[in-house]
């Protein structure tokens, strides 16, 4: 498409609705004996993707060529599981107000994300319109 | 992408009626925590629910498409029955002593605060996820 907003918001978008969900089963299983608190790297992924830390990229000029970073469009977010800590007797390690207020945070954030596409989209009919 | 929000939903939803079901298992151990008498003439046993979590998938592959939790099982709680002697009870036995259930009050009182915290937690998340609904619908306005 011809704007990269289109592109990298709803994939952004996306990881947000993939970390609500890892949240919400993180929280449903708030008193399951054993079970270990699942994170998706999401965001970190697109993040690396999109080039935003200083790491050595291959210079590439096809998408087939030679990368060692994925192109942000096959950005999956991969769910893994925490088990290395415990926090309760029973081998649960779900901090319940960890999670509330990562919820906040991710709601927050997604709501702003979609606050930025309607802008995205705006500035479009901002440019149609003035032409007149 | 909406089917993925509404899961989110449904996973809280599931977390809600497995805390509400320990809810009511809690309160049937509250409300028994006098009984001598069961069905089988033993005194009532406190119950215990354990919870599992769900995950769908195809098999073979890594399961990671999370289905929420639901309940495993309710089990009895196997340690002993408290002895409290009380010759005049009609289930007194020779000695006078009368078999009470296993049922302790401030373990029930415990559970059911945790259950109602996380009831509680899973609502905000429910909550929370209609807001980002509601601010997708609104894209564009």
């Amino acid at each position: 498409m011809f704007d990269i907003n289109f592109e990298v918001l709803p994939k952004a978008m996306d990881a947000s609705l993939k970390k609500q969900q890892t949240i919400a089963q993180n929280i449903a299983n708030y008193n399951t004996p054993n079970y270990k608190r699942k994170t998706v790297a999401f965001e970190e992924e697109l993040s690396k993707a999109l080039g935003d830390n200083n790491e050595l990229k291959l210079k590439t000029t096809k998408d087939r060529h030679l990368n060692n970073t994925l192109s942000y469009k096959k950005v999956q977010g991969e769910v893994k599981t925490q088990d290395n800590t415990s926090l309760r007797n029973d081998g649960n390690n779900v901090d319940i107000d960890a999670e509330v207020s990562d919820m906040v945070q991710n709601t927050l954030k997604y709501n702003g994300l979609s606050r930025m596409m309607t802008y995205a989209i705006n500035r479009y009919g901002t440019a149609i319109r003035s032409v007149r | 992408m909406m089917e993925g929000l509404f899961k989110s939903i449904n996973i809280s939803s599931s977390g809600m009626s497995a805390e509400r079901f320990r809810l009511n298992i809690i309160s049937q151990n509250l409300a028994n925590s006098d009984t001598t008498r069961t069905e089988n003439g033993d005194p009532y046993r406190r119950k215990i629910v354990t919870f599992q979590e769900v995950l769908n998938g195809e098999i073979g592959k890594s399961k990671t498409d999370f289905g929420g939790v639901k309940v495993n099982s309710i089990q009895e709680d196997t340690s002993p029955f408290k002895l409290v002697y009380n010759p005049e009870h009609p289930d007194a036995n020779e000695e006078g002593y009368v078999r009470m259930p296993n049922v302790n009050a401030l373990n029930e009182m415990v559970d059911m605060m945790s259950a109602q915290r996380a009831y509680d937690s899973n609502a905000a998340v429910i909550n929370s996820a209609k807001s980002m609904y509601n601010s997708a619908i609104n894209i564009g306005k």
